[in-house]
């Protein structure tokens, strides 16, 4: 008996182990998603026909969730794709990504801001051209597959790369990164970053997966004249400014404010009406709470009331360009 | 067997040597306990039949499918990226064997395991195909692997057959780095 009981208790032990790296923000993920087994994926509201645009200065589609199309000039940058019809595996997507990748002859940057599953997409990856540069941030090395990409570069928080006149200069955020759970221990300052992308005088910021913080944002105002912000208003924070890696609407709203108000306000003397675009809503993380998002356009109705500006939400598969632009698809 | 053990001794010498830098103390000490999970096998052969557990570890792992700006070469700790997406490895395990009647062996083993992908650079769905040589009870024997490893390389499925007498195990393993 005695030869019995050591495995036993060993299998026991090991069940716990597995079951105790498993978050209950990941537990209700596989929950949920278990039970959307069978259901189908809704299409996307608009797909994007016309990939890359011609003569337009600054232009932004969003693809769903984190992935979003953009073009200053002739240069074509795409964040986070996530083109797959489940991430991870286990998580289904609700709404079908508004950019089918066969139409796109190129891309010139293809940016990752963490390696989340739903961020650092390996099926989603190979579908996209491999004429560009991969930029990832520090750490992501070792999780990076030899997709064929020109070239990859890892980068932590205000490194700068420059290719044909294009500078990515990576961020910092606060988030948090590993990517099967364990890895989580010893990636405790790596594997995530934000971009400021600048090109022929525009500046695009692009989030990734962040919480909100009172340095951080307003430091990347100093630096850059950000024209875009894309920030995320991400899943489990549901009061005041967010949790610690992901933003409210209102964490949202204010790293908007703090990344570039003033420039905004610019802009909205322009009528432009595409300084802020949220990402992750509808999409396949999971907790869209209708609420949240009415507070979030509340706050904004509040906000640029006072300014007196124009500020849009944006559908999957639109291009919305820059206001002095056509803005037809 | 013992050359086989001083054989993975050296390459995992060889292979921690050049094996990428955040190898620290602090991975180890994550990365130790959950080694200690074992993996789930069943056994059949003419003569009985019975299930154990087994420990693995990996001593040396050349990944071909990582990109080129790291050291495809690993040890001990590999992150599953590195196995799934294409890789060739050596293991040694170590198993407690029981019998129906309630014997118990102890046994170990050495692989030589190659990774192919196929779903998601692997990530989803991966092939594995190899060799085994086990030594239990002052015996050796051969056997032939085939399987699939899935859910981020973490869980695999191999089968081993051994003839003469016709053996057959099968496994859960869990791969956790």
């Amino acid at each position: 008996m005695m030869t019995l009981r050591l495995p036993v208790l060993a299998l026991l032990a090991s069940l716990m182990l597995m079951l105790s790296s498993c978050s209950s923000y990941v537990q209700r993920i596989v929950v949920r998603s278990i039970g959307r087994i069978g259901e189908p994926i809704d299409p996307a509201p608009k797909m994007i026909t016309t990939p890359i645009l011609e003569n337009t200065k600054l232009a932004v589609s969003w693809v769903g969730h984190a992935t979003v199309l953009i073009q200053i000039h002739e240069k074509v940058f795409i964040t986070d794709p996530l083109l797959t019809s489940a991430m991870g595996m286990l998580v289904k997507r609700y709404v079908e990504p508004g950019l089918n990748p066969a139409l796109l002859p190129r891309v010139d940057f293809t940016l990752i801001s963490h390696i989340h599953f739903d961020h650092f997409s390996y099926g989603s990856l190979d579908m996209l051209p491999k004429n560009g540069t991969l930029a990832i941030p520090l750490g992501a090395l070792r999780y990076t597959p030899d997709f064929g990409f020109k070239d990859i570069k890892e980068m932590k928080p205000w490194d700068m790369i420059e290719e044909e006149g294009v500078q990515i200069t990576a961020v910092p955020v606060q988030h948090f990164s590993g990517r099967y759970g364990l890895d989580n221990a010893w990636m405790t300052d790596l594997g995530y970053t934000g971009y400021v992308i600048e090109y022929r005088g525009y500046a695009v910021f692009f989030a990734g997966d962040t919480g909100y913080h009172p340095e951080l944002f307003k430091e990347i105002g100093r630096r850059f004249k950000i024209d875009l912000a894309i920030v995320p208003i991400a899943p489990g924070s549901s009061s005041g400014l967010g949790s610690r890696v992901h933003t409210s609407p209102l964490g949202a709203l204010e790293i908007f404010k703090d990344v570039g108000r003033d420039i905004c306000c610019r802009c909205i003397t322009a009528q432009c009406s595409m300084d802020l675009i949220r990402i992750h809503q509808n999409q396949s993380i999971i907790f869209v709470e209708p609420q949240r998002i009415r507070v979030f356009w509340r706050e904004l109705s509040d906000w640029r009331s006072v300014s007196n500006g124009s500020c849009s939400e944006i559908a999957e598969g639109v291009w919305i360009r820059n206001a002095h632009e056509d803005t037809s698809n | 067997m013992k050359r086989l053990l001083i054989a993975f001794a050296f390459l995992s010498v060889v292979a921690s040597a050049r094996a990428q830098d955040s190898a620290t103390g602090n991975r180890f000490g994550v990365w130790f306990p959950f080694q200690l999970i074992p993996n789930l096998t069943l056994y059949s052969s003419s003569a009985q039949s019975g299930f154990g557990f087994e420990w693995e570890v990996t001593p040396l792992l050349y990944s071909f499918g990582m990109n080129k700006q790291i050291s495809p070469w690993y040890s001990l700790i590999v992150e599953p990226t590195a196995r799934f997406t294409g890789s060739i490895e050596l293991n040694a395990a170590g198993q407690i064997f029981t019998t129906k009647l309630g014997n118990s062996y102890f046994a170990y083993s050495g692989h030589v395991m190659a990774y192919v992908p196929l779903i998601e650079r692997g990530e989803h769905l991966s092939l594995n195909l190899g060799a085994a040589i086990y030594r239990v009870a002052d015996q050796s024997r051969v056997f032939k692997v085939a399987g699939i490893s899935t859910i981020f390389g973490i869980a695999h499925f191999n089968i081993k057959h051994s003839p003469n007498p016709t053996t057959w195990i099968g496994s859960l393993e869990f791969r956790i780095f």
